[in-house]
């Protein structure tokens, strides 16, 4: 029997998600909203389905119409990509209620991981290490906590990933204003409004191990990755492996995520996220991503391994087809996340329609988008365009091609983070691979990206 | 001239096996068209439904004047796209009908299944022919068990429903429509 997958995301990742399943022989549904009819993945999915309006708390972050529709269209497993409902334990629960196999692990496990503050407590008990910090029931206490902790401290949401729901506090004042305004964004952003804060670790890297278990308990990392150029917590380059890591720091960092993850017999694609402090050499644990990550292009060039592949067998229980010393990582791989967010503006988001879109076509390069000249970028979701992935034998001879690739880029109508990207991509800093997760910001003030 | 019914069948058909996604037909005073379910209708961004020829006024028949009383008021087309992709599924697709001037649609505000009555052999809570205010409701859909009003949200008389009971809708599409009355 044909399997069918309902796919409940949208722009870029949905298109990754139709592919893998086409690939795979499997039939592909798509739920959109109002905003996402004429979108690329609408157009390539085996069937389209319009959830509601283009308000995404009334189309793809509608738990129950998004299972209504996954049920009403005959689906047998429902992909929820990244974002959206990707972490919701209800999700899980609701598709096992209704006989479909949710993309991902348990309910259990997604309460345990998903809530950054129970992944802190099973790090704790298992020795692997965590910054200072915990949750506050009020302002007051809060301010006791962070006291304790010494400020700066980041204040998060528990329910929030990819690094949405994060802010940094300097004071006490910037705290009372601060702690209710990230409850009130954790609650409309993920549909839960607890938050906690950690020691901030000013000169940090952060690397990420890709994990993968199958239903027979056995869990495999597929290498890490960096994720160190940030802008406001969000990730505008990634690449694997970490050229930075000492090889002790490596062994203890794919060792701290298998056994955190293998814990709780951890089913499908997660990423365990860490800061690294390179003088240090020290590794402190982040939270668990229980999901696909935007960024898992960089593991699948370097390994050759389809991620997305394997997410959709091992739920269905297949057991995983390799063994750890079959993932073997083999050069560098760098990618870009080309964002419809205006660099002369902070960033800020800047929707529209595409009037022209010419990437170039170079040995190396892989493009993860949803774009295409007339498409018009909807002002109402995630601001990422594309992913440009540079791969290459060694961390510069990706870079170079990078470069090269970012150059050889065109285009056209609203703001987009091209110019920026460039500038990173050939800044000295990012050459000699001397970046912390507070470079980008302090660049961009300075003025020196 | 006229096309008979064999002869769109023949149309479907010939459709069903090709990768055609949406098939318009002008011939005098038959206008036909035909969508592929899960097809997304590229000039029509904003509405999924009512693909109604364009160019004809609302007057007009889409089918063959079949002899109707009321030449003003011809008897809607309501082919239903027939062609039907590989996949089999329960959400029906759009509705070809066309709309009069003075009519106007009632939509569904979410992807449900549409139920015309408050529970199964109960009274529906309009009927064809009944009028309707802004806030009468009109009918449910149900969601994971939790049923949704559907209010009318316009001033009238219920012409036609154009989903039966127990049709999963998708969000924005035609549930019935409804004759303003001055």
């Amino acid at each position: 029997m044909t399997r069918r997958v309902f796919v409940a995301n949208r722009g870029e990742i949905a298109l990754r998600i139709i592919e893998a399943c086409d690939r795979l022989g499997y039939e592909t549904v798509l739920g959109v909203s109002a905003a996402d009819r004429d979108s690329l993945p609408a157009r390539r999915a085996g069937r389209v389905v319009a959830l509601g309006p283009a308000d995404a708390a009334r189309s793809y972050l509608s738990l129950d119409i998004v299972v209504q529709a996954a049920v009403s269209t005959g689906c047998h497993l429902l992909h929820p990509g990244y974002g959206f409902l990707s972490e919701r334990a209800e999700l899980a629960e609701l598709c096992e209620e209704q006989g479909l196999i949710f993309v991902g692990p348990s309910a259990e496990v997604l309460r345990t991981l998903g809530d950054k503050l129970s992944a802190r407590k099973l790090a704790v008990e298992l020795g692997i290490p965590v910054a200072q910090g915990g949750t506050a029931s009020s302002v007051e206490k809060a301010h006791d906590l962070a006291e304790r902790v010494g400020y700066p401290v980041l204040i998060k949401a528990a329910f929030g990933g990819g690094g949405r729901g994060m802010k940094r506090v300097e004071d006490p004042a910037e705290l009372r204003e601060a702690w209710p305004v990230a409850t009130a964004e954790a609650e409309s952003a993920f549909g839960d409004g607890t938050i906690f804060l950690e020691r901030f670790v000013r000169e940090a890297r952060h690397v990420e191990v890709q994990v993968l278990g199958d239903r027979t308990g056995r869990v495999l990392h597929l290498g890490e990755r960096e994720c160190s150029v940030q802008y406001r917590y969000q990730k505008v380059f990634e690449e694997a492996p970490c050229a930075a890591l000492s090889s002790t720091a490596r062994a203890v960092l794919h060792d701290s995520a298998v056994r955190l993850t293998s814990a709780v017999k951890y089913v499908g694609l997660g990423t365990v996220e860490f800061l690294y402090d390179s003088d240090r050499d020290e590794l402190t644990f982040l939270e668990v991503n229980p999901r696909l990550q935007v960024e898992h292009g960089v593991t699948e060039a370097v390994t050759g391994i389809d991620l997305v592949r394997e997410q959709l067998l091992v739920v269905q229980g297949q057991p995983l087809s390799f063994a750890q010393e079959d993932v073997r990582i083999s050069g560098h791989a760098i990618e870009a996340r080309l964002t419809a967010q205006d660099p002369d503006r902070s960033l800020a988001p800047s929707p529209g329609r595409i009037t022209r879109w010419r990437p170039p076509s170079l040995g190396g390069l892989r493009l993860d988008t949803h774009l295409y000249e007339g498409y018009l970028f909807p002002p109402q979701y995630d601001a990422l365009m594309a992913k440009v992935i540079a791969a290459g034998p060694t961390r510069e001879e990706a870079r170079k091609l990078l470069v090269d690739v970012l150059d050889r880029l065109e285009v056209q109508g609203p703001a987009t983070s091209l110019p920026l990207l460039r500038r990173i991509a050939s800044s000295a800093a990012f050459a000699g691979n001397t970046v912390s997760t507070s470079w980008l910001a302090q660049a961009m003030a300075e003025g020196s990206v | 001239m006229e096309i008979d019914l064999e002869e769109i069948i023949a149309i479907l058909e010939m459709l069903e096996r090709s990768d055609v996604t949406e098939f318009q037909l002008d011939r005098g005073d038959l206008h036909l068209n035909i969508r592929r379910r899960g097809s997304v209708a590229t000039d029509e961004p904003a509405q999924p439904a009512p693909a109604v020829p364009t160019g004809t006024g609302g007057h007009e028949s889409a089918t063959p004047p079949s002899g109707s009383s009321d030449p003003v008021r011809a008897e809607p087309a309501t082919v239903a796209a027939p062609v039907r992709p590989q996949q089999a599924e329960s959400v029906p697709s759009p509705i070809i009908f066309e709309l009069d001037d003075d009519e106007v649609t009632v939509t569904a505000p979410m992807l449900g299944i549409f139920y015309s009555s408050p529970k199964p052999g109960t009274a529906p809570f309009v009927s064809v022919g009944q009028h309707v205010d802004e806030q009468t409701e009109v009918g449910v859909l149900e969601v994971m068990k939790l049923f949704n009003t559907v209010r009318a949200g316009a001033c009238g008389v219920v012409t036609r429903f154009l989903v039966g009971d127990g049709d999963t809708v998708e969000y924005g599409q035609p549930l019935m429509t409804v004759r303003a009355v001055p």
